[in-house]
């Protein structure tokens, strides 16, 4: 395929002109977006601006009614989600979701999915290099338990977690996925200020080791100190992007979103 | 631990014939492992990837008139200009036969059925068992129709020191079904605390976040249907070649409602729920026959259902298990279930 100019091989995901209808309803209209591999780039904007629905669009959960979605060089729009994920693009969800009958060691050890190769025969005969394959899994299993600080409650049900701990797992069933690109829907929301903190903190680590980041969030604190770039939607339409301090003091911002918001940002 | 008291369960049911040589008893018990195995294989689609299929009984029909007929032999005149001719078969071939067809049409009903999910996989299963019945019915130049097949052979064996055995005596019948179920029964453990199990177990619990972590759902669960159906079509073959009459009525709607009732009863989605569910529904009738009238054994059966799932409502092994290990009675949150879109 061709690399054109819309997809520089440096552009990690792009969207060019997404737009959605449902209904009647212009959800999103001729969105465009592109986020650099090693940068944190946040979306943001008001409730019903369209924000989970775009991740739903670049995850493959939704086909957009016009436009197209770049990921690696590669057309995604309208692949299947775990085409995508299979691809390096993971996505958590503003729900809290997890396999709430499930223990938090096997929610982890299922997200490791990809990691592993075996398959139906080395699983019925237990071949050595599916043991082999199982200890390795268990074993990230446990470093990402380390990770979260979560090995406490290793053996518990996650429907049984506090949410804070149910929101972090969720993240880190996004991680166990390996995700080149990580998508976080609203990942602070209903986090008390010194859980956000930490989990600030953890956004950064994730970062560091080399992932890059897309993040909704409503807290605008959280945002303006660790994005690089920011995306604003209103109303499916992007109406301003830049680094924190444009967008801060971007009149249509302001007014469209920020609001009192930029007052507590600063404050 | 946990292999040791599977083995001591194992010597001690295959040391049952020896001890206690009833041949009505091991008629019994056998009949029942069958029904076990079938239920084994139920569980696999309906226990552990969440799909019900009410049509069960399909497979383990298909894998028992493959088998049959395989092993008998058969000419059918399909409107080409030669007829079909297919000699006897041995019967260990037929048997396998008869797991490659269940099989295939597990594959068949996977990919049609996956596609239209929940109640409309429901219907499509149970309509795919009538037809199956139709076709045994009514294509009388193939199956005998409401005649029956009759004088299937018998599977055999060859024992050191004696040869090829036939396995007719109501103790082999008994050793023959408790080899398939062990067997079964590995297979399954091992298959579901594996890779492929957990990504069963994801789409059961959670389809939307299972996705979004790269487990391929569609794959997944043609993966599952193709191996329920495979050991349901084994159990088919067995009950050919151990009953060794077989009639349309094998396709029959009551035997996939038995089979469901085995697993839910015993605890869908747990290793040992369709054996103990399988063991109490399948010995029941027997242990009630003569005993009370059958409109009255019937009463009791439906009764013990109701009760079972009125106290324990997740099924005899987990209500047990919960008490072993208390404080892993989960209270379910509604949260965990919820989709994607918001
Ligand atoms: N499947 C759907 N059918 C109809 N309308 C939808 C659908 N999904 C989303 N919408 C509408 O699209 C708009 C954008 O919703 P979306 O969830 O993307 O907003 P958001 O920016 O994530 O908001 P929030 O900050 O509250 O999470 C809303 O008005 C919503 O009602
Ligand atoms: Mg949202």
């Amino acid at each position: 395929m061709t690399v054109s100019a819309a997809e520089q091989p440096e552009t990690l995901l792009s969207l060019s002109g997404i737009s959605l209808r449902i209904a009647g309803l212009q959800i999103l209209s001729d969105v465009d977006l592109r986020v650099e591999p090693g940068r944190i780039v946040s979306l943001i904007g008001p409730n019903g601006a369209g924000k989970t629905t775009a991740f739903n669009i670049i995850s493959g959960y939704m086909r957009p009614s016009a436009g197209s979605v770049h990921f690696l060089g590669l057309d995604i729009t309208g692949k299947q989600p775990h085409e995508i994920a299979e691809l390096g693009l993971v996505r958590s969800f503003q729900r809290t979701n997890i396999f709430g009958n499930c223990t938090v060691f096997e929610n982890l050890l299922t997200a490791f999915h990809m990691q592993g190769r075996s398959g139906l025969f080395g699983a019925i005969f237990r071949l050595p290099a599916f043991q082999r394959e199982e200890q390795a899994l268990e074993a990230r299993t446990r470093e990402m338990l380390g990770f979260l600080e979560l090995e406490h409650r290793a053996d518990d049900l996650a429907a049984n977690l506090s949410y804070g701990e149910q929101r972090l797992l969720g993240v880190g069933i996004a991680l166990a996925a390996r995700p080149k690109l990580l998508l976080l829907d609203e990942p602070a929301a209903g986090l008390n200020p010194s859980e956000t903190e930490d989990f600030k903190q953890m956004v950064r680590r994730v970062a560091d080791s080399g992932i890059t980041i897309l993040l909704v969030e409503h807290d605008m604190h959280m945002v303006m100190s660790i994005s690089d770039y920011i995306v604003v939607l209103n109303q499916g339409h992007r109406i301003a992007d830049g680094g924190p301090a444009d967008i801060q003091s971007d009149p249509e911002v302001i007014r469209a979103y920020l609001g009192s918001g930029l007052q507590r940002a600063k404050a | 631990m946990r292999r040791l008291s599977f083995l001591v369960i194992v010597a001690a049911l295959a040391l049952l014939p020896v001890l206690w040589p009833d041949p009505y008893l091991l008629s019994v018990v056998a009949a029942a492992g069958i029904m076990i195995i079938a239920a084994i294989s139920l569980n696999l689609l309906l226990g552990f990837t969440g799909q019900l299929s009410l049509g069960h009984a399909a497979f383990f029909g298909i894998g028992a008139y493959t088998s049959a007929l395989l092993s008998l032999g058969f000419d059918v005149d399909l409107g080409f200009s030669s007829p079909l001719v297919v000699a006897p078969k041995p019967v260990w071939v037929a048997f396998a036969g008869g797991i490659v067809m269940a099989s295939l049409f597990g594959w068949l009903l996977g990919k049609v059925a996956f596609r239209v999910r929940g109640a409309y996989f429901v219907i499509v299963t149970i309509s795919f068992a009538q037809v199956m019945r139709m076709v045994a019915l009514n294509w009388v130049d193939l199956t005998e129709g409401p005649m029956a097949l009759v004088s299937i052979p018998p599977l055999s064996l060859w024992v050191p020191g004696e040869g090829v055995v036939r396995l007719v005596s109501k103790a082999s019948t008994y050793w023959l079904v408790l080899a398939a179920g062990v067997l079964a029964y590995v297979i399954v453990a091992n298959l579901v605390r594996s890779r492929i199990g957990r990504a069963a177990i994801a789409l059961r619990e959670n389809e939307v976040l299972a996705k979004s972590i790269g487990i391929p759902v569609t794959r997944c669960l043609i993966v599952f249907s193709v191996l329920s159906a495979g050991i349901a079509g084994a159990a088919g073959g067995l009950y050919a070649h151990t009953v060794r009459i077989i009639d349309p009525d094998v396709f029959l709607f009551i035997y996939t409602i038995t089979m469901v009732i085995m697993v839910i009863a015993g605890g869908k989605g747990t290793l040992a729920g369709p054996v103990v569910g399988g063991l109490i529904f399948g010995l029941l009738p027997e242990m009630l026959r003569g005993v009370v009238a059958p409109e009255v054994q019937w009463m009791i059966y439906g009764a013990l259902m109701i009760l079972i799932l009125l106290f324990m409502p997740k099924g005899i092994v987990p209500a047990f298990g919960g008490l072993l290990k208390r404080g892993r009675i989960s209270v379910r949150r509604p949260s965990a279930t919820q989709g994607a879109s918001s």
